[in-house]
């Protein structure tokens, strides 16, 4: 698989605190990869470093194959657009100034592509209106535009979504999508909106104290996901016996615990197991979804 | 560094704050020559007696840097401190121009605008003047000299507000210090200034006998070391601060002191090298939020 962006344990240690802790982590290209954590698990300071706005205390990250410390990581930079925490842009400009003068530092040649660029962001009847009267919404979409201005083939977006009403959110999420499938551009997407990314992602990085504690893709994890009875049984060889004779679909947990995806009839799967000798010791539905996953992934409020 | 010093001058020129210190600047200029004219006006003999480049706008049109350097200090400390407090700044890093580049081209853009709003006082002064006051006592070469050297200063005082602005992250904490550095390196020049025009005597009257029939004191003039004066290591420090620092050199070319013109030119080139070179080292290690 071809990697857009891949850290290597990654650190960045700040005067008393640790917000990266050895973190690696593969993004791979056309993905839109979500990248999920709590508050302060580090998903910020990660885009900080890739961005090149801090540098790692240790470890290292390749960008399109440069490495950070290599001298022409620049010339990946450029192939990279970013929205950081809140849109960089500058509030005293209207949306086509702000393009122009992102297009300037690029050394773009013309301003012609600046209407489609406004027009795929929704923001093209903003007229003269100035950045600092947009709506929290608007001013995440200009961000956007202005990330896309060098024609970027890896979007970054640390929190897009945040503080956006229910019409911004969906305005974004689509945006999203059209670029990754029109334009496939491969998209860094940090949150902990879990709801929302588990409409957009393809795969999934889940950090923890500055780590990557798994990393999975949207179909890994959809499979871990589904709607299933898990069993607890005390035989397992046995069960399986009786899950192949009744052609279920499932998977083994652990010794003693399966998960059963097909429909049952319990009396029916109680009955075939009592005759292979095997004691059905508990049984219980299971519908995790992404937020339930991370959950237990992270153990809930524990620290 | 091109594209960014292309950008930076299309966001100058679009700049509201701009324009409010051009117009701080253009006015000062308007003001003080009308002042000027009222004052002569009213006190016309005096003025007769004072000399020509007392009647004419070339008196103070060189002064004015000192107030026109408040409008700088704000004007830098804004114009920077928005690439922060916008974000603006990590769009050009990310696009993977180097933090030097970034520094120098905020650099050159910041001492282009305060040369444009010197030049416009200046400008401003000696157009008004020569059309309200009268003809220039200053010849053009002169004239010529002190803008040249006012505007070097204004570089390497430029180069001191980058320096600060460029390391605070903050737009107003950026701003705020910018001003307070500005009134503490005009009181500093002031002092300084005062300090060593301090004479190293001073003539005074001391009653040496008194007669005992008349009872008239006899007084002779006597000459007393002035405690003010300073001498020694302290004066050497002094007498260089006055030559290095921008405020000192304002205020030497306001005075039409043009004896230290050379030196002074070869300190604020020092000042820039030594400020740029300290930010860029700073700026490249800095973690950016």
């Amino acid at each position: 698989m071809e990697y857009v962006l891949q850290t290597k344990a990654l650190c960045k240690h700040y005067r008393n605190f640790n917000a990266l802790n050895g973190l690696t982590m593969n993004v791979p290209k056309g993905s839109i990869y979500g990248f999920v954590g709590k508050n302060g698990a580090g998903k910020t300071t990660l885009i900080r470093l890739i961005s090149g706005l801090q540098p790692p205390t240790s470890g290292f990250f390749t960008l399109y194959g440069k490495k950070n410390t290599d001298l022409d990581i620049c010339k990946s930079r450029r192939r990279i657009g970013a929205v950081v925490e809140t849109p960089s842009i500058y509030l005293g400009m209207t949306a086509e100034e702000n393009l122009k003068e992102q297009y300037r530092i690029l050394g773009m040649p013309s301003f012609e592509s600046i209407p489609e660029l406004l027009r795929l962001v929704g923001l093209n009847g903003t007229g003269k209106k100035k950045a600092k009267n947009f709506s929290l919404g608007m001013r995440q979409r200009l961000g956007i535009a202005v990330a896309l201005a060098g024609n970027p083939d890896f979007l970054i977006l640390d929190e897009p979504i945040n503080g956006l009403n229910p019409q911004g959110i969906i305005e974004i999420r689509e945006l999203i999508l059209k670029l990754n499938k029109e334009n496939q551009i491969t998209v860094l997407i940090s949150s902990h909106i879990l709801d929302e990314l588990s409409r957009l992602a393809t795969h999934y990085g889940f950090i923890e104290g500055g780590r990557m504690i798994k990393e999975i893709s949207a179909e890994e994890l959809e499979n871990a996901c589904r709607k299933c009875m898990r069993l607890k049984v005390s035989n397992m060889t046995a069960a399986v016996k009786v899950f192949d004779a009744m052609s279920m679909e499932y998977s083994i947990a652990d010794e003693e615990t399966a998960d059963v995806f097909t429909k049952i009839s319990v009396t029916e799967l109680v009955e075939a197991l009592s005759s292979e000798k095997c004691t059905l010791l508990t049984i219980t539905e299971r519908d995790e979804s992404l937020e339930s996953y991370f959950v237990n992934l992270v153990g809930g409020d524990r620290k | 560094m091109s594209r960014l010093i292309k950008a930076n001058f299309a966001r100058l020129f679009k700049s509201t704050l701009f324009r409010i210190c051009m117009l701080f600047s253009g006015g000062l200029g308007v003001f003080l020559d009308i002042m000027r004219y009222i004052d002569i006006q009213k006190n016309l003999s005096h003025y007769e007696n004072l000399g020509a480049e007392f009647k004419s706008a070339d008196g103070f049109a060189f002064s004015g840097a000192l107030y026109v350097v408040f409008a700088v200090a704000a004007f830098v400390g804004i114009f920077v401190g928005t690439e922060y407090s916008d974000g603006t700044v990590r769009n050009k890093l990310m696009v993977g121009h180097k933090r030097w580049e970034i520094y120098i081209s905020n650099f050159i853009t910041c001492a282009a605008a305060d040369i444009i709003m010197l030049l416009t006082f200046i400008l401003v002064t000696l157009g008004l003047g020569q059309l309200i006051l009268g003809k220039a006592s200053l010849t053009m070469i002169e004239t010529f000299v002190y803008t040249l050297s006012q505007c070097a200063t204004i570089i390497s005082f430029t180069a001191i507000l980058v320096f600060f602005s460029m390391l605070i992250q903050s737009k107003s904490a950026g701003s705020v210090t910018a001003l307070i550095l500005t009134v503490i390196m005009f009181m500093a020049a002031l002092h300084i200034s005062s300090k060593l025009e301090e004479p190293e005597y001073y003539n005074d009257y001391q009653a040496t006998s008194t007669n005992a029939e008349t009872g008239e004191m006899s007084i002779e003039p006597i000459t007393i070391k002035n405690p003010r004066y300073i001498s020694g290591t302290k004066r050497k420090i002094y007498v260089f601060a006055n030559k290095a620092l921008p405020f000192n050199q304002f205020y030497q070319i306001a005075c039409n002191n043009d004896k230290n013109i050379g030196i002074m030119a070869i300190y604020s080139i020092i000042i820039v090298i030594l400020s740029n070179g300290a930010g860029m080292v700073i700026f490249r290690k800095k973690d950016l939020k």
